[in-house]
């Protein structure tokens, strides 16, 4: 019976679920937190720990880190504990934390980044734009719906 | 609270009511529009819940509703522990076989609810298990 959860929608899920005690520091080998990637529509990648969803996809993720790349850097702000409607995730997958340390980015900080993310979206915004004009009027292509599609 | 809207404008403030659809009304609000140059402060505000992005909350939150679900379990089960009515609805339950008594007459007993069990009996058997209804 366990092996058929992986194949139910949402049962796969489950598995990424922490709903270990916050403040109990126990000696388990299973000490270790899953950490899980959420991609909002508007473009923001958010790390944390997934503690909670439901039938919507809303989530519940604790310690979120939000995180911004460019070229070869990053940058990461530490954002707490959030509540995500589902509507606006676009997608949520588990990082494996051993991978995650063979990264090839260097980090920097925040603030330096910041600003080069800023010019970055609205770079991709005005091809985007310009794609979808020329796929529509050229290929006869459809207009997307604008609205918080920045991924 | 901080609740980020679908457009990016953001709402600092206290939440006062909250319903299914995630519709909302927040106490002493400070509204800032998408770019994050314009502010507003607002006694109270109601957000449409279609229009929320997501919603940023105190870290310490889950801790205190951990501790507030413990405390509606103690309360619960102190109230249920005593010979108080029949079993109560909330909650799992498990089922569990506490006695399975000797072959007796195989008489056919109806199903009787006792207390906190419920008397069922296999006729052909003749053998009857008592099962108490466990509440977790």
């Amino acid at each position: 019976m366990d092996s058929l959860i992986p194949f139910t929608t949402s049962g796969s899920l489950v598995d990424c679920v922490d709903s270990t005690s916050v403040f109990s520091i126990s000696l388990n080998s299973h000490n270790i937190l899953r950490k899980m990637l959420v991609v909002l529509r508007d473009g923001r990648k958010l790390q944390g720990v997934l503690r909670s969803y439901d039938q919507f996809a809303n989530l519940v993720l604790e310690d979120t880190v939000e995180r911004i790349y460019h070229q070869n850097m990053f940058a990461e702000q530490k954002c707490g504990l959030f509540l995500i409607r589902g509507e606006n995730v676009v997608l949520l997958g588990e990082v494996d934390l051993d991978q995650e340390d063979d990264v090839p980015l260097r980090q920097v900080d925040w603030d330096t980044l910041a600003a080069i993310h800023q010019e970055d979206i609205v770079t991709k915004k005005a091809r985007d734009e310009f794609k979808a004009k020329v796929l529509y009027e050229q290929r006869g292509f459809c207009k997307e719906g604008g609205e918080g599609d920045g991924y | 609270m901080l609740v980020e809207l679908k457009n990016g404008e953001t709402f600092n403030g206290h939440l006062v009511n909250c319903d299914n659809f995630m519709n909302i009304t927040l106490r002493e609000v400070y509204q800032t529009n998408a770019e994050g140059d314009r502010f507003w402060k607002l006694k109270e505000c109601y957000i449409r819940g279609s229009t929320i992005k997501y919603i940023r909350v105190p870290d310490t939150l889950l801790d205190a509703v951990k501790e507030e679900q413990n405390r509606a379990r103690e309360a619960g089960r102190r109230d249920r522990g005593g010979h108080t009515g029949g079993p109560g609805r909330g909650g799992k339950s498990a089922v569990a076989v506490i006695a399975v008594e000797a072959p007796c007459a195989a008489d056919l007993y109806e199903e009787q609810e006792v207390e906190e069990g419920v008397f069922k009996s296999y006729h052909g058997l003749s053998l009857y298990f008592v099962v108490h209804r466990i509440i977790l």
